[in-house]
């Protein structure tokens, strides 16, 4: 073991004004650098919400009986075309851990390919573990574009 | 080594009689806390720079439109000029600007590796430096001189 | 009563002793902190100019933290990197201040590398024993230009494409293997995508851990021979 250093009496005051003062300096220079760090890891479009509530599809990029996602307030939505006329769009998140469920076409029904919940056409779950249905958006036409909005 | 001791070794009682003489003084908390202070000066001066002088962003880059007035960020300008004067040499034949203004280059980092090797005089004293000290403040002349030049040609 | 001293700090709170006890048995902490910290002097001679070391370090430490986080939302795609850094300027909150951070430390890392040079020059600092030293820190002056040079490329803006057209010819006019310099900084014959993926690799990795190796060598250098003493 090395010798302990011995420390000349300093005045007690000066170190204790210095040492203040210091730590003052350090804790607000700290305090203005966490808290822009802690704005500039969130990046601004990551709370949702707020750009653009309405999303628009040309009519012609939907095949009759076929499927389409598209991002809706950030997340993944899917617009599904019955027939000519009949559309629905909801919510592609599955609601019992987050994966993007699949159309299947065949069974009209939608399935969620990693714990192999069921939902119908309304949203409402048929089977498997997802605790809630899928939401659904409003649906509307305006020329040749699907416009959908939250319901 | 001559002379200079290993600054580790130097026993506990020889420190305490440098302190006590006022030639040294404790790493901790003197001298860390004067670095401490130093830091935040400069983090306080780089924040007040990045706010009051944001750098300038121009625009994207065009691989088929080459702007009018290209010229490196200033510290690269000492030696871009040089490039442009080793093209004034033109006369000793066509291989010559390119080589020598590339090889001017590398002569000054080698000479600038080379610089203690060199020098070997061990004395530190200006006075018995008269040599070192003039080449030192005529290349600083030099550098500055060339960079002004190419900044404002 | 158990308690530990630090230097001028003695610790008497029981549980910071036992703590620090217990990662002490394991770490043995407590000699190295005495060996590296608590017994050790710095001369009182230093002046102003002498300090421009330790902030050439703190910038390079700075420059790596505003850096990394650059790094989070900077794209080096020909397409794409352009608006990755207009994006972090003027959408990511407080992404100018990092952007801002990071272009200064830059151009005063340099500054301050200078001043550093300059006083170990005119104070005859560089002469035995600390020769090898000198060449250590011109090494890092070259990396640090090595920076600056790739790091310019990065935003892809107008002036940094074609100051890096231009600084990329110069290396071409070196006898024999000129070209095949250049085509190596430029990975083929003009500036492309496959150059920016090479810049960007040179200034986030393998400069920075050349970088980081040289510090190491250099700093060994300074706890062994200690800081020069006065003239």
């Amino acid at each position: 073991m090395p010798e302990q250093a011995e420390w000349e009496d300093e005045s007690l005051t000066r170190r204790v004004f210095i040492m203040a003062s210091l730590t003052t300096a350090s804790i607000v220079a700290a305090g203005g650098t966490v808290y822009p760090l802690y704005r500039y890891l969130f990046p601004s479009d990551s709370k949702g919400g707020g750009k653009g509530t309405s999303v628009t599809i040309p009519e012609a990029e939907v095949v009759v009986g076929g499927a389409r996602f598209f991002k809706f307030k950030g997340k993944p939505a899917i617009l599904i075309r019955k027939s000519e006329k009949e559309v629905i769009a909801m919510s592609a998140v599955c609601t019992h851990l987050g994966c993007v469920v699949k159309y299947s076409e065949s069974d009209q029904i939608i399935k969620c390919p990693c714990h192999g919940a069921k939902f119908d056409l309304k949203g409402k779950v048929i089977a498997g573990p997802a605790p809630k249905p899928l939401q659904l958006f409003l649906v509307s036409r305006d020329g040749g574009k699907f416009v959908i909005e939250e319901a | 080594m001559k002379k200079e001791v290993e600054i580790k070794k130097i026993p506990i009682e020889e420190k305490k009689r440098l302190i006590r003489e006022g030639k040294m003084k404790w790493f901790f908390p003197g001298h860390v806390v004067e670095q401490v202070v130093i830091c935040l000066f400069i983090f306080v001066i780089m924040i007040t720079l990045a706010t009051l002088f944001p750098p300038h962003l121009g625009s994207m880059a065009d691989p088929f439109n080459t702007p009018d007035h290209i010229k490196p960020e200033w510290y690269f300008l000492a030696s871009f000029q040089l490039l442009i004067i080793a093209e004034k040499l033109d006369f000793l034949g066509a291989w010559a600007p390119k080589i020598l203004g590339v090889g001017m280059q590398g002569v000054i980092i080698g000479i600038l590796l080379m610089v203690p090797f060199i020098d070997r005089n061990p004395d530190r004293k200006y006075k018995n430096r008269k040599i070192a000290i003039t080449l030192g403040i005529l290349s600083v002349i030099i550098a500055i001189f060339l960079t002004l030049w190419a900044h404002f040609s | 009563m158990e308690q530990l001293k630090f230097g001028p700090i003695t610790v008497k709170n029981r549980l910071a002793v036992k703590g620090f006890n217990y990662i002490n048995k394991r770490l043995g902490l407590k000699e190295i902190l005495d060996d590296e910290v608590f017994t050790k002097v710095a001369p009182t001679h230093l002046g102003f100019l002498s300090c421009f070391g330790g902030i050439t370090f703190f910038i390079f430490l700075m420059q790596v933290v505003t850096g990394l986080l650059l790094m989070i939302y900077y794209i080096p795609d020909v397409d794409k990197a352009y608006a990755s850094v207009v994006m972090i300027t003027n959408d990511i909150e407080f992404g100018w201040v990092v952007r801002g951070l990071h272009a200064w430390g830059a151009n005063l890392m340099v500054i301050t590398v200078i001043i550093h040079m300059g006083k170990i020059y005119f104070s005859g600092i560089y002469k035995a024993p600390r020769e090898f030293n000198w060449v250590t820190g011109i090494v890092l002056l070259n990396l640090t230009l090595g920076f600056s040079f790739t790091g310019y490329l990065l935003p892809w803006t107008q002036l940094s494409y074609w100051a890096t057209v231009v600084g990329t010819e110069v290396p071409s006019a070196v006898p024999l293997v000129g070209d095949t310099i250049k085509i190596l900084m430029r990975g083929g014959e003009d500036i492309s995508q496959v150059t920016l993926s090479r810049f960007f690799t040179l200034h986030v990795i393998l400069l920075p851990i050349a970088t980081v190796v040289l510090l190491v060598l250099h700093f060994m250098q300074i706890r062994r021979q200690g800081i020069s003493g006065p003239m």
